[in-house]
């Protein structure tokens, strides 16, 4: 059975979107967040270098914000990328899926995200845990096990900076016993290649979304 | 009296009191007007914890009322406002740096020195030995030294050529190596994105007592250290019946000399801008040696005042052992010698230390004189750990005015830094002689900068609160005692604060 989360999102998103926007739908909208633009502040010599280098790009940042940032790439190392953000963040994405976050104060600290990475990669619906990892009030490590529906939402044009790229959409749909959140991932047809993704990463935070730029 | 709650929204409360107390005494005191024996208030309660708040009293006297709502247990930001630390690199990455090859344009030093600054951990010294490194450094940021570990860790994997595999990194404090961590390199890059990361790490890891630790590798000129500091200061004083907050205010000047690991020459000087403490006509009624209650008399006769001229040594005599000697003008009311043993293994909860003074009471004008009062106290003290932040200390010996006794004290320090405590004093002076209050007794409240502002730092606010102060159950305020210049540097210490080692 479909989530009922996903539709839900979309339907409220929807209802609380401008008269002009009203058929506005959470996909719409992560597609067009950040649209506005605005300039990256380089905060660091190592971001400096490597957006001067040319290193892959991601654009994105706190859904709630709505303040767009710019992502470069740093590293790679054992399968996963990390990722530096101007003002001195940083994410780490196994195959697009977030594995956990750095300076944002209500951090994702790890996640365990295996069967969400099989079953996005694989396209199929199938339900899945992931475990995420936080710190707590007294510096304790709080685990939370989510269990998830993932679903294959069929096929898209994701509209990216460097053009319209055939995708997939995939939704994972997550709870445990105080949160709900849904998780939207773009896999371009080609390759498979998460180029799009919204992901919840804590309960302050909330969704971050992501998605390819041009070098 | 009859108080009812009239409504509220969860934001906005409205109160209304009746109170059938027709203050009698206070009226014909001159100190209130009744008119009206229902009392209103009104109360708005915002989201970031302030409250506003005003009140219409005995029909006659209206104010407003502004109160801060502080969640001790819960700082400002869960996982810290600091910013990312940096990734690991690969090895050949970190091999193929400038200063890993022959004719590189920089050295190994500088590469360490730039990036544990960058860090705010100050590299004291290093080796470099076939696959095994080793690192001293000062926190000079973090209030989790397990957070300074593994920033210190990660810029070691991502400096240090490829066949390094063993780093043992030792925390310095007050001059003196104290806890060393020994860390492979294969387990933080196997565990850097694991998701049991942390408490894989912690297994690990070894913590060992640093007492052999030598000043090998020592970075070339680091020593003598001079360091200043220019900046205002806040000193208040409670309690006083004629004035119960009164303020001393000013301009302090300190500055030290490090002249080797541990020998440290330094001193302070105050110059008071306001100060009402000097205003107070209380002067002391004790029947002990006035070592502590002539406070008013020290804020009326001083001026430029020398808060502290002292020579310190911080020393190992041994595995498990510290060592002080702090020699000079102590604190504002004494001058003398204090020497200091503390015994506490790395993974102890329990800590022993005794401590010997000789010292004089210094004149009332804070410069270079004393007083013809002398005497010879001393401690034997316990420490312990219960966890979860629960510490308790036993100090039993000789006061400042001569009476003999123990001091319980109990904290509990969070694991953002914050730490409220009690204690108490019980000695051989009498309640009598004691005088008001019976026995010394107070909180203590330290509420560390990162909790308020989310930014790793390690200085903070602390205040002592008394009820009364008098001359009994005094004890020296010697700075730099050993169980707290050490205790973070303990494994409870760092098994506390763990989970940020990743952070």
């Amino acid at each position: 059975m479909r989530s009922l989360l996903i539709p839900a999102l979309l339907g409220l998103v929807a209802a609380c979107a401008p008269q002009e926007n009203s058929s506005e739908t959470l996909v719409d909208r992560a597609l067009s967040f950040g649209k506005e633009g605005s300039t990256p502040v380089l905060q660091s010599i190592r971001f400096l270098a490597q957006a001067t280098n040319d290193a892959p790009r991601l654009k994105g940042g706190i859904e709630s914000t709505g303040i767009p940032s710019l992502a470069v790439l740093d590293t790679t190392r054992n399968g996963v990328e990390t990722w530096l953000v101007e003002g001195g963040l940083s994410f780490a994405l196994r195959d697009g899926v977030m594995q956990n976050t750095r300076g944002l104060k209500d951090d994702l600290m790890s996640a365990d995200t295996s069967q969400t990475n099989a079953a996005i990669n694989a396209l199929r619906d199938t339900t899945v845990q992931r475990k995420m990892a936080f710190i707590g009030p007294e510096t304790q490590t709080i685990v939370r096990t989510f269990t998830c529906e993932i679903e294959n939402y069929g096929e898209q044009i994701a509209t990216l900076e460097t053009g319209s790229v055939p995708a997939v959409v995939m939704a994972e749909t997550c709870s445990d016993a105080t949160t709900t959140f849904g998780n939207l991932y773009w896999l371009r047809k080609t390759d498979r290649r998460v180029v799009q993704p919204r992901q919840w990463v804590s309960d302050f935070i909330g969704p971050i979304v992501l998605r390819d730029e041009p070098n | 009296m009859l108080r009812c709650l009239v409504a509220s929204n969860g934001k906005l409360t409205l109160l209304a009191e009746y109170s059938s107390d027709t203050y009698s005494r206070e009226t014909a005191l001159g100190l209130i007007d009744q008119k009206s024996p229902l009392n209103f208030g009104l109360k708005y309660k915002f989201n970031n914890g302030v409250n506003l708040g005003g009140f219409y009293l005995y029909g006659s006297e209206a104010g407003l009322l502004v109160s801060y709502d502080l969640d001790l247990k819960n700082g400002a930001d869960p996982s810290g406002g600091e910013e990312s630390p940096a990734a690991l690199v690969s090895r050949d990455i970190a091999a193929a740096k400038t200063w890993n090859q022959p004719n590189g344009t920089r050295t190994l030093e500088e590469a360490l020195t730039v990036r544990l600054v960058d860090q705010g951990l100050l590299l004291e010294g290093y080796t470099v030995q076939q696959n095994h490194a080793t690192l001293r450094l000062i926190n000079t940021r973090f209030s989790s030294e397990a957070q300074a570990l593994g920033r210190a860790a990660r810029v070691l994997a991502n400096s240090l050529p490829a066949n390094v595999e063993t780093f043992e990194i030792t925390f310095v404090s007050a001059g003196i190596p104290t806890t060393t961590a020994t860390i492979q390199r294969a387990d933080l890059e196997d565990l850097e994105f694991a998701f049991n990361g942390a408490a894989a790490s912690r297994e690990r890891t070894q913590l060992s007592d640093a007492s052999k630790v030598g000043r090998e590798g020592e970075v070339e000129g680091l020593y003598p250290k001079f360091e200043y500091k220019l900046g205002p200061y806040v000193a208040p004083s409670f309690f006083d019946p004629d004035q119960p907050i009164r303020i001393e205010a000013g301009l302090s000047l300190s500055a030290s000399y490090e002249l080797s690991p541990g020998l440290v020459f330094s001193g302070k000087i105050q110059q008071p801008i306001i100060d009402s403490v000097s205003d107070s006509t209380r002067l002391s009624d004790s029947v002990l040696p006035h070592v502590r209650t002539d406070g008013v008399l020290y804020a009326q006769e001083s001026d430029l005042e020398l808060s502290y001229l002292t020579g310190e040594y911080f020393f190992r005599p041994s595995t498990n052992l510290y060592g002080r000697v702090t020699a000079g003008y102590l604190e504002q009311m004494f001058g003398g010698v204090s020497g200091e043993l503390l015994w506490r293994p790395v993974d102890s909860r329990l800590a022993l230390g005794a401590e010997v003074n000789y010292v004089k009471k210094r004149a009332f004008d804070g410069g270079f004189g004393f007083q013809n009062y002398e005497i010879v106290t001393g401690h034997a003290s316990a420490y312990y750990s219960f966890g979860n932040g629960f510490h308790g200390q036993l100090d039993v010996g000789r006061y400042l005015a001569g009476d003999w006794g123990a001091t319980v004290t109990l904290d509990r320090e969070f694991k953002n830094g914050v730490k409220v405590g009690a204690f108490f004093t019980l000695t051989d002076a009498s309640f009598e002689e004691f005088g008001e209050g019976s026995f010394d007794k107070g909180i203590v409240v330290e509420i560390p900068t990162t909790f308020i502002g989310g930014k790793p730092a390690l200085s903070g606010l602390s205040q002592t609160i008394r009820p009364v102060q008098r001359d009994g159950g005094a004890r020296l305020n010697v700075r730099n005692r050993l169980y707290d210049t050490t205790r973070d540097y303990s494994a409870n210490a760092f098994d506390d604060q763990w989970s940020k080692f990743w952070r």
